[in-house]
C-alpha cells in the first residue's frame, strides 16, 4: 500500500476489528471529541456509498455474491467513498475518522478464500492511514454483544457462503469471524495496528485512543478530557 | 470442458451482431453455444428498472471495479456453468475491452491489469478492430444514443467537440489502447470494418481451431 497522503496535511485514522468489537462506538466517540475541539473532521463507515448500496444490497438479498464478487463490489464501494469523501478531505487537510478501512477487506475476503496478495493490491489505490486501531476481542464475545441488540447473526457475517453446511449461525459466526481475527492478527504486525482491549471499559479505551491520536494531530489536550470523563460516551 | 471466446471493441464495433452470428454457426454444427452480454438483464448489479450508477465526473476507481464486479458476477453466474458443461460461451466485451477504456481514463495501467487478472482468462478473445468513424456510424444507422462514457464525457473529451467530435477522439484513445493490449497468444486482432461475412469465418475458423486443440 501507499504511503500518507502528503498533500494538504490531512490525517486519516482507521478503527478495525470483528463486528461486535465495538470500534464503531470507538470512531464515533473520537470524531465528537475532535469536532468538540475545534478540528476539521470528517467521518466515513464501510458500506456505505449511496452508489453502490443498491448492487450490495441485492446481492446479499439474492445471496447470489460470491467471495470474489464479494470482495470486488465492497472494494468499489470504498473506491466510491475513497474518490468523494476521503481523499478530498486528507487534500484539504482535514483529519478523516474511518470506521472500518481497507483492512476490512482484506481481512473478510482472505478469510473467504480470497487470494491475500491479489487483495493488497486491489487496495493499493489507498494511502496508508497515520494509525489504525485494532479492537481486538475475541468472537465468543462479539458474537454475544451482537446478540444482545438483535435477534439474530447475520448470512455473510457468519460466513455461511462458504460455510453452507453449518447449521448453528451462532457457531458459524465464531469460526468465520476467528478467521477474520487471524487475518487481522497478521496485518497488525505487517501495518503497525494499535491494538485496543475491546473488552476493556469504553472511556478507558477511549482515553487510550485520544491520546495517541493527540500526538499525531498535534495541537489536541487528550488529558483534561479524559481525567475529567468528559467527552466519552457509554455504549 | 467448454471454451470462453470473448469478442473485444469499442461500442459499434460489431461485437453483439458477431457474437449472435457466431452462436448461430456453432448452433447450426450441432457445437452448444450460449451467448452473453454482461450489460444484459440478468445482471444483479443493476436492480430492475434502474441504470448503473451515475458516477461523479472525478470518479475513475469506483466505475472501474463495478465494472470488475459485474464482470466477475457474469463469468460466475452466466458463463461458467455453460463452459463447465461442456458448452462454448460467447460474451459480448471482457476484460480486453475493460482494461482497453481503463487506460483511456489514465487509470494505472498495472494495477488495472493485476486487478482483471482475477477473472477468469478467455480461451480465445478476438478484438475488432474498427474506425471510430464507422463505429459512430454504425450506432447512429442503429438507432442509439451515446451515452457519457462512450464519448469519455467523464475524462473531458467532449469539450468544445460535441458528442461526434467527443466519440471519435475518445474512442481513437481507446483504440490505441486496444492496440497496446494486443500480442502474440494475448488477442486475436481481426478487421471488424471488413466484409462481415469474411470476418465470420475468420471468428468461427479461430474457434474451431481452439476447440480441436482442447480435444
Amino acid at each position: 500500500m501507499r504511503p500518507p497522503v502528503r498533500r494538504g496535511s490531512g490525517r486519516l485514522i482507521a478503527f478495525e476489528g470483528m463486528d461486535g468489537s465495538g470500534k464503531s462506538t470507538q470512531s464515533r466517540l473520537l470524531f465528537r471529541w475532535l469536532q468538540a475541539q475545534g478540528a476539521a473532521v470528517a467521518q466515513t463507515a464501510w458500506n456505505s456509498s449511496p452508489l453502490v448500496a443498491p448492487a450490495i444490497h441485492r446481492g446479499k438479498s439474492t445471496r447470489s455474491l460470491v467471495p470474489l464478487t464479494f470482495s470486488l463490489v465492497h472494494a468499489c464501494d470504498f473506491a466510491d467513498r475513497f474518490e468523494r469523501i476521503i481523499l478530498p478531505h486528507l487534500e484539504a487537510g482535514h483529519t478523516v475518522v474511518a470506521d472500518r478501512y481497507v483492512f476490512t477487506g482484506m481481512a473478510r475476503d482472505a478469510a473467504r478464500g480470497v487470494d491475500p496478495a491479489w487483495l493488497r493490491q486491489l487496495y493499493d489505490f489507498a494511502p496508508l492511514p497515520h494509525l489504525t486501531f485494532y479492537c481486538a476481542i475475541e468472537p465468543e464475545v462479539a458474537v454475544q454483544r451482537l446478540l444482545s441488540g438483535r435477534p439474530r447473526i447475520k448470512y455473510y457475517e457468519a460466513g455461511l457462503d462458504v460455510d453452507p453446511q453449518a447449521v448453528d449461525r451462532r457457531r458459524a459466526f465464531v469460526r468465520f469471524q476467528g478467521r477474520i481475527a487471524d487475518e487481522y492478527g497478521r496485518m497488525a504486525k505487517e501495518f503497525g495496528f494499535v491494538t485496543l482491549d475491546a473488552t476493556r471499559p469504553l472511556a478507558e479505551q477511549q482515553r487510550d485512543v485520544r491520546e495517541a491520536v493527540a500526538d499525531v494531530l498535534g495541537g489536541l489536550d487528550a488529558s483534561a478530557l479524559v481525567a475529567s470523563g468528559r467527552g466519552t460516551e457509554e455504549q | 470442458m467448454g471454451l470462453l471466446v470473448t469478442l473485444e471493441g469499442g461500442p459499434g464495433s460489431g461485437t453483439a451482431e458477431q457474437a449472435l452470428l457466431l452462436r448461430q454457426s456453432l448452433d447450426g454444427e450441432g457445437v452448444p453455444a450460449d451467448f452473453v452480454q454482461p450489460g444484459g438483464e440478468d445482471a444483479w448489479l443493476v436492480p430492475d428498472g434502474q441504470r448503473a450508477p451515475e458516477w461523479p465526473p472525478a470518479s475513475r476507481v469506483a466505475p472501474f471495479l463495478f465494472a470488475v464486479t459485474h464482470l466477475a458476477d457474469t463469468w460466475h453466474h452466466l458463463a461458467a456453468p455453460g463452459v463447465a458443461a461442456g458448452s462454448i460461451v460467447i460474451l459480448d466485451r471482457y476484460r480486453t475491452t475493460l482494461l482497453a477504456h481503463a487506460r483511456a481514463r489514465k487509470l494505472d495501467a498495472e494495477w488495472a491489469a493485476a486487478t482483471v487478472a482475477v477473472l477468469r482468462p478467455a480461451d480465445v478473445a478476438i478484438y475488432l478492430r474498427s474506425d471510430p468513424v464507422r463505429q459512430l456510424d454504425r450506432l447512429l444507422r442503429a438507432g442509439q444514443a451515446l451515452r457519457g462514457w462512450q464519448v469519455g464525457i467523464d475524462v473531458g473529451a467532449a469539450r468544445g467537440t460535441g458528442f461526434a467530435g467527443a466519440f471519435r477522439a475518445y474512442q481513437s484513445t481507446v483504440s490505441r489502447q486496444f492496440d497496446a493490449l494486443a500480442g502474440p497468444g494475448r488477442l486475436l486482432v481481426l478487421d471488424g470494418d471488413g466484409d462481415p461475412a469474411v470476418l465470420q469465418r475468420q471468428i468461427h475458423d479461430a474457434v474451431i481451431t481452439a476447440l480441436e486443440a482442447v480435444g
